[in-house]
């Protein structure tokens, strides 16, 4: 074969000028007026508005972006697409950043990954002299013996696994998500795509059209030959431009660029991610998948080297970013593209010192004109292997037989070498087919085109393009168009495409010229890599087939082929073949992997989208944190736990007068003459009889007769009622309600939820009275409204409904007003009450008073598995009512007797309080250290008032008699409690009642 | 002090962000929402002269809208704070007077009530909702109870002339909560 002369630009001048940039072309995508300046490993690099920083800094010299995962070899890029993962970057903190579709901010600071101490004196890279012990599979041989030592390999293992590193206190990003919907979801962006988005919206579709890229037209934006239409020749990129500006005049076409569709799920449901940022969560009637295809690379010696690059991308940092991809170049060429390449180096001002031909006889019109500019091309021919310690610098070439299969044979022993920066390879191309694989097509492989294309579709999806196997654009274009109206009639606009339309399509794609070489490696390679990206070679594959591990799935997990970063688009094909070779079976024989979401890796933070999580704020929040309350959350609720003395607030409260903020509670209002009933089924006592203008305490169990939720009842009318609940159980309680009666019990009843339309405050204490009086219209002598009652009326001018009931003990009147006045009636009983010593109390201070009245607190107290006649309720169980929810239940656990008992008790060190679930023992030798649990605490306080360590607790019913004493333990130490009688405070109930 | 004027206070702390052709959110919360609970239909229609025909479906009437949430269940609510509707009390008098099965629930303090609009709105609700808010859709005077921001809500759509505009209703202990997330999402078209 004949070579041209010349040599690579060695002296910092001559990089420097090959840094310069090619000459303006409309097609470039980058802004020579905005200069922007960045860091890459220390060093100071310039680029332009538009670049990405693999173009940046290809176009200053650097080729090595980092090193390979296993064996830390020199990587660069190799494909300039976003999947290029050899070229994963540190961006300030953020790992894993691909540089082939960064774009460059000012100030930017980039560094290599998976290399120590530096890129070009990468230590780690002496692990690929010791290759030989790291054979495929070696992870799951190796570091399991001795068995001790796995903490160690551990260690040591955590330190080099993985890629990149991850900043703790990177301060959060800002996710997004967006729901879409479309009567048909186009993706790619290429004259295919923007074909069917056309054709669809043209029938009244709604069409939503994604692109990977900052821009619309895919290959046409980087193909410089010329393409006919209509019109005569057109350049590729000012045909994209018109398709473009058609879709963006069409009113019914969404376009989303930067976005990128990793999954199909079922229902043509569809994520994608913008921007890397916002998540889009996407349902569309219709699919059409035009996502093109992935250019394939041949395999051999050191094909891996920087320097070495796919004919798109070369022709990627031509045409987008006027970068010259080296100074000297050899092709490597199968089919025509690889010829246009050739042409497209030399007019940009490369020397192409030769173009190596697989095929026996190459476009005779393309070799021609190269041969007319002087460049050499060499049918039968190919490159043996690449040399080079960092970057290419030499290539050897050598004839092969003709006719060439998988395997490429070279016809010589010695092989020609010629000096260079630059290969260029361009052999063939694999469809895009994951995500047809998603929407679970069928797919077959085509001999002839040595291309696995999909066969069968399912209904609803559609296929055009560079992904069916179409490359030539006028059937791109048709194809696009039969897909898009095929689409929309799926989704229901229109008929589908016309036969004829899919008659010529067909007789297209037929007369397609074929653009893949069946050839997949270089005979006699050595070091040739299948994978890029977790560095496994041609013989890691042989070795692991030969070890059994044979299927191409079994393959895949064992080698981890296509399990790295770039998920095997640029190896899956290759793959597929060696595998078939070694198994001595045909490629269609052998099969595929199974494509699973996502495409391609997406950032965490994009899946978690938007945080939103619910939080609810009472009426009287905003005067809780001025008062530097410590707030807690009770479910998604904030609540005051204190004001700062929980202790004081008890005693306070108990000697004057408090206020609690109890809005959380649930509020259900019914009406209408069944609430009765309603109320008769739901609790375990009686409604019927309760006149209006009082309140009784109801309890509720479930079908199982376990407690599930308790409050309060009041009967403010004839037909009006105003229930409330815990905090917890109001939804479930408002829905069971609501279920029952429609499923079944057809009461004349209508319920409204007033939980979170009412604010509600407990003022109570033995000044409750005397303080609230002149603020209200409402009687509140004890006569006229005594214990238990329930009045509605105005405080401080506010329609309120009262409620004389007593959770702390003391005497006490629970307001329930709008919401929107929640804050007033607060603030004017807190002024109010500055006379009578007023406290604020909160959460913790109730619950130590609520406990020294013995009340219990549903879910804490109480367990799945507690009936009423376990926690000493049996009074509020009638049993002669005909039915309620769970007396069957009750009626079996009334005969059984119970074996538990809830009680109160006082721990014998009046100072100690256990920690509430601590554990009550007692000695049996057959328990693990001797201690056998038969019992817990459930709620544990220091009671202020009683100056005295008290709480509930469960007991086996045998223990359970008063001033019986038992065994806890508290942080491994035993003390002792005794069993006293309920309530601790004010037995009788005078204060509660006065 | 019995006799005091009490003071009304919004849940929603915060100022609404600048005039905006693309994105303005405004909080209506205090005007009059009243909940009605019965077979109806024909009392409305005396009262208001249109009654929605269909669940999810409104009718202007006055100040107000009138949503149908269901069978048997209507939603009124005012589209500004001097909203001239009857009250609740007022109804339930009519439902009584009437010898109706029927009652009127008064939600006008416990509910926020916001109002999205501009030429952003359906893409800033698609952003915390998973409705499909396309005006073939989700026509004007198209209302739904449904879930955003993870929150119950009622979705009513009432454009304002030729301007989009979303009436947001959500329980009151929410609405701080809901009205942060919203200018979080219409953030991107605050500086247009």
């Amino acid at each position: 074969m004949t070579v041209t002369s010349g040599a690579a630009p060695t002296t910092p001048l001559e990089k420097q000028q090959a840094s310069e940039r090619l000459a303006e072309h409309p097609s470039h995508q980058i802004e020579r007026n905005q200069p922007l300046a960045f860091e890459f490993n220390g060093k100071s690099y310039s680029a332009f508005a538009g670049d990405t920083i693999a173009s940046a800094l290809w176009a200053s010299g650097v080729r090595m972006f980092g090193r390979s995962f296993k064996y830390h070899r020199p990587r660069g890029p190799f494909s300039f697409t976003p999947d290029d993962t050899n070229t994963m970057v540190r961006v300030d903190d953020e790992p894993n950043v691909r540089a082939s579709s960064r774009l460059v901010k000012a100030g930017m600071v980039v560094h290599s990954q998976n290399s120590w101490p530096a890129l070009n004196a990468d230590l780690m890279s002496l692990t690929s002299f010791g290759s030989r012990l790291m054979p495929v599979g070696f992870y799951y041989k190796t570091f399991i013996r001795p068995k001790a030592m796995w903490p160690l390999y551990e260690s040591v293992l955590r330190h080099v696994a993985g890629l990149g590193h991850v900043t703790p206190d990177h301060p959060d990003a800002y996710f997004d998500q967006q729901y879409h919907f479309a009567d048909v979801l186009v993706i790619g962006g290429g004259p295919a795509g923007m074909s069917a988005a056309l054709s669809a919206a043209e029938r009244g579709a709604r069409v939503l059209l994604l692109e990977e890229s900052p821009f619309l037209g895919g290959h046409l934006l980087y193909s410089r030959h010329s393409v006919e239409s209509a019109g005569g020749a057109v350049e590729p990129y000012l045909l994209a431009g018109q398709l473009a500006q058609q879709v963006q005049n069409q009113p019914n076409i969404q376009v989303e660029v930067n976005t990128h569709a990793f999954g199909i799920y079922d229902h043509q449901w569809v994520g994608a991610v913008k921007n890397d940022r916002r998540l889009l969560k996407i349902r569309t009637k219709a699919l059409v998948i035009a996502n093109g295809a992935y250019e394939r690379p041949l395999l051999f010696e050191n094909s891996d080297l920087p320097g070495v690059l796919l004919g798109s991308a070369a022709q990627r940092l031509l045409h987008l970013y006027a970068v010259k991809p080296g100074e000297r170049a050899v092709v490597l060429s199968a089919n025509d593209d690889g010829l246009q390449v050739a042409l497209d180096l030399q007019a940009a001002g490369v020397t192409v010192v030769t173009v190596a031909e697989l095929r026996n006889a190459p476009n005779p019109s393309l070799t021609a004109k190269l041969q007319s500019l002087g460049i050499p091309v060499s049918p039968n021919y190919t490159v043996t292997a690449v040399q080079g310690s960092n970057t290419v610098s030499r290539v050897m070439l050598a004839p092969v037989t003709p006719d060439v299969q998988t395997v490429v044979k070279p016809e010589s022993v010695t092989h020609e070498a010629v000096t260079c920066d630059l290969l260029v390879v361009s052999v063939g191309w694999t469809a895009a087919t994951a995500l047809l694989y998603q929407a679970k097509a069928a797919f077959a492989y085509d001999e002839r085109r040595a291309e696995l294309l999909p066969a069968k579709l399912p209904a609803r999806v559609h296929a055009a393009g560079r992904v069916t196997g179409s490359h030539r654009l006028e059937t791109q274009l048709l194809e696009g168009q039969l897909a898009g109206l095929n689409a929309a009639a799926a989704a229901g606009l229109g008929s589908p495409a016309p036969d004829s339309l899919a008659s010529q399509v067909a007789a297209l794609k037929e007369a397609e010229p074929i653009r893949n070489a069946p050839a997949v490696y270089v005979d006699g390679s050595k070091k040739a890599f299948i994978s890029f990206d977790e560095d496994v070679t041609i013989q890691d594959l042989r070795d692991a087939v030969a070890e059994g591990y044979s299927s191409m799935e079994l393959l895949k997990r064992y080698s981890t082929l296509s399990m790295g970063p770039s998920q095997g688009k640029y190896e899956n094909a290759n793959t597929m073949a060696l595998c078939a070779e070694a198994n001595h079976q045909g490629i269609a024989e052998s099969g595929a992997t199974t494509s699973r979401q996502p495409l391609s890796p997406i950032p965490l933070g994009a899946l978690a989208g938007r945080p939103m999580e619910p939080v609810k704020y009472t009426a009287m929040h905003t005067w809780h944190i001025a008062q530097s309350a410590k707030m807690m959350n009770v479910g998604v609720w904030k609540r005051p736990e204190h004001y700062g003395d929980p202790l004081r607030e008890v005693s306070a409260t108990r000697a004057g007068v408090g206020l609690i903020d109890v809005s959380t509670l649930g509020k259900i209002l019914l009406r209408g003459k069944d609430v009765p009933k309603v109320l008769e089924r739901l609790y375990t006592n009686k409604w019927s009889g309760l006149q209006p203008g009082r309140a009784r305490y109801g309890l509720m169990c479930n079908e199982e007769g376990i407690v599930v939720d308790d409050g309060v009842a009041a009967r403010l009318d004839d037909d009006t009622w105003y229930m409330s609940t815990t905090t917890s159980g109001a939804t479930s309680v408002y829905e069971g309600i609501e279920w029952n009666l429609q499923s079944g019990w057809n009461y004349q009843v209508h319920v409204a939820y007033m939980t979170d339309t009412f604010a509600a405050m407990n003022l109570t204490g033995p000044s409750a009275r005397e303080m609230l009086q002149p603020l209200t219209d409402i009687d509140l002598s004890n006569d006229a409204f005594p214990y238990m009652g329930a009045r509605r009326g105005l405080v401080a001018g506010v329609p309120s409904i009262l409620l004389r009931i007593g959770f702390t003990g003391e005497l006490g009147y629970e307001m329930h007003v709008p919401v929107g006045y929640g804050l007033y009636l607060w603030e004017t009983l807190m002024a109010a009450g500055r006379d009578y010593g007023i406290v604020a109390f909160g959460v913790e201070a109730q619950r130590v008073m609520r406990l020294e009245k013995g009340h219990i607190i549903v879910s804490q107290d109480t367990d799945g598995l507690t009936n009423p006649f376990m926690a000493d309720l049996d009074w509020a169980v009638k049993m002669d009512k005909p039915d309620f929810t769970g007396k069957p239940a009750l009626v079996r656990a009334a005969q059984h007797g119970v074996s538990q008992k809830l009680v109160g008790y006082k721990m014998l060190d009046a100072n100690l309080v256990p920690e509430e679930a601590n554990q009550i023992v007692r000695p049996n030798p057959d328990w693990p250290i001797g201690l056998e649990i038969i019992g817990r605490i459930t709620s544990a306080r220091y009671s202020p008032t009683l100056k005295q360590s008290i709480g509930l607790c469960w007991l086996p019913v045998e223990q359970s008699a008063i001033d019986s004493e038992f065994t806890v333990r508290i942080r491994g130490e035993l003390h002792k409690g005794k069993v006293v009688s309920l309530p601790f405070y004010d037995a009788e109930g005078k204060r509660l009642k006065s | 002090m019995t006799g005091s004027v009490p003071l009304f206070r919004t849940p929603i702390r915060g100022t609404s962000p600048k005039s905006n052709p693309r994105f303005n959110l405004s909080d209506l919360s205090g005007v009059p929402v009243i909940l009605i609970q019965g077979a109806v239909d024909e009392l409305l229609q005396k009262d208001f002269g249109n009654v929605p025909s269909r669940p999810n479906q409104m009718v202007r009437v006055g100040d107000g809208l009138l949503a149908r949430l269901t069978a048997t269940q209507f939603y009124l609510f005012g589209t500004s704070p001097l909203a001239d509707l009857p009250s609740a009390t007022m109804l339930e008098s009519r439902f009584r007077e009437a010898n109706l099965f029927a009652h009127a629930t008064d939600y006008s303090y416990g509910t926020v009530v916001l109002r999205l609009e501009g030429s952003a709105a359906s893409t800033v609700l698609s952003k915390i909702c998973g409705l499909d808010f396309y005006s073939g859709i989700f026509p004007n005077l198209q209302v739904a109870q449904t879930s955003a921001a993870k929150i119950k809500t009622l979705v009513a759509r009432y454009d304002e002339g030729q301007t989009l505009a979303y009436y947001l209703h959500v329980d009151a202990p929410s609405g701080q909560y809901f009205w942060e997330t919203l200018l979080d999402a219409g953030q991107e078209y605050l500086n247009d």
